[in-house]
């Protein structure tokens, strides 16, 4: 069994497991598969200098202070961004969470980076359905492990269920008609995703 | 680089404009106690010559092999190149290898498609698909709103990307668009083709479905397109 979470929904503290919603378990998945002139599957390796093959697993990636020293990552701590330590934040499995209403446009500003469904129990059913009639979205901060760094969560319902989506919310800026702007700026295109629906 | 979109309002007109991706980046850094700001570095940890298979050098090693290896281990100190080892390293490049680590020069790709089991249904030659949001392609108005309180707990909207205007006239086209989306408080399902396939970002990117969201305030407006391949669905 799952570990349970508890939510504060303006008051009423209902308990939840939860599941992460892989895309993959939805749909399926494509992969890419390279072979050589006889059919043998081939693999990615990284070329250094331009002579020397590494396999895969030959470099890792560490972190090092001004002098080269290696950094351990449980040294590091959180700072904000008038470089003031932060607290961390704990994770929701520990707490009770508070959860609030917020409007529906903050919850479409939102970047996803994962969907989980709420294993709700039966005999919580009804309670958590109560809160939802009139297409609330409640909202809630994210961590799934302790760290400096919450994410913006927010718990909206459907006909399939009850569902958590985590990312970061967005402040739009509204443009006039002296805002252009046709600078040269790097822009990232964020396309890691397959779609198979619809 | 300036990224541009041709797209239609729902007179079928269509205009070139800039889109940009919006993506609210993390507000706490992670510094030694002092504030250092460590770099990240990449290094070295081992080389072809090092590997246990290089090292072993046999296609099917038996437990003797395995036994021997560890004594190899302990007298040559095989598995480690004391001259590059702990070695900070820049960029690399990435290439296609055979099983034995050589270079491959001629490559066939193919694509597995795999069901929600992760079995495979079939395997195909990997297609090129063009992008389909400029140039000779225009980003269809379909006519289909889409109430903003229908399509929330529906459709997984993940990625945003914010529609700007490059002059006066194109100001008028997107405010004009943004109003009509803002007055009927839903948002407009786009279409790349002939308006019924999903958009493709850059060449040989994955299709997503698009709905556009549009604001007004005064004299100023917000178009944000939201890009989705997902549904809200259980999975248990």
């Amino acid at each position: 069994m799952g570990r349970k979470i508890k939510f504060n929904l303006e008051g009423q503290v209902l308990e939840s497991e939860i599941t992460k919603v892989d895309r993959k378990k939805l749909y399926g998945s494509s992969k890419k598969i390279v072979k050589d002139n006889q059919g043998n599957e081939c693999v990615v390796s990284d070329l250094y200098q331009g002579s020397r093959i590494l396999p895969r697993g030959s470099i890792s990636q560490v972190l090092v202070d001004k002098n080269g020293s290696f950094v351990k990552r449980s040294d590091l701590v959180g700072f904000n961004e008038h470089d003031e330590k932060v607290e961390k934040v704990s994770s929701i499995f520990a707490l009770e969470n508070k959860c609030r209403k917020i409007d529906l446009d903050e919850f479409l500003s939102v970047n996803v980076k994962s969907i989980y469904q709420l294993d709700v129990a039966d005999d919580q059913l009804e309670k958590w359905k109560n809160l939802f009639k009139n297409d609330e979205v409640y909202f809630l901060v994210f961590n799934y492990r302790e760290d400096y760094e919450g994410d913006d969560a927010y718990i909206i319902s459907n006909d399939s269920g009850f569902f958590m989506t985590v990312g970061k919310k967005n402040e739009f800026v509204y443009l006039e008609q002296e805002n252009i702007n046709l600078e040269e700026e790097e822009e990232e295109i964020d396309d890691e995703l397959d779609f198979s629906m619809l | 680089m300036l990224r541009y979109i041709r797209i239609q309002d729902n007179n079928k007109r269509d205009a070139d404009i800039n889109f940009k991706s919006v993506k609210t980046g993390n507000l706490i850094y992670l510094a030694l106690e002092n504030g250092e700001k460590p770099t990240n570095r990449k290094v070295l940890k081992s080389t072809a010559e090092n590997n246990i298979n290089y090292i072993l050098n046999k296609p099917e090693p038996t437990e003797d092999d395995y036994a021997n290896f560890s004594e190899k281990l302990l007298k040559d100190d095989s598995e480690i190149d004391f001259e590059l080892f702990g070695k900070f390293i820049g960029k690399t490049d990435k290439i296609y290898t055979d099983k034995n680590l050589k270079p491959v020069y001629n490559v066939i790709v193919s694509e597995q498609i795999l069901n929600p089991k992760g079995e495979l249904v079939e395997e195909k030659k990997q297609k090129h698909i063009n992008s389909n949001i400029t140039g000779e392609d225009i980003v269809k108005w379909t006519g289909k709103y889409i109430p903003k309180k229908k399509l929330y707990n529906k459709i997984v909207l993940s990625s945003k990307y914010q529609l700007k205007h490059v002059n006066g006239l194109t100001f008028d086209f997107l405010y004009t668009i943004a109003k009509d989306l803002h007055d009927k408080e839903s948002f407009m399902m786009l279409g790349g083709g002939k308006g019924n396939e999903p958009l493709v970002m850059n060449d040989n990117g994955r299709p997503y479905r698009a709905f556009l969201e549009g604001k007004i305030s005064g004299n100023s407006y917000c178009l944000i397109m939201h890009l989705s391949n997902q549904e809200y669905k259980s999975v248990v």
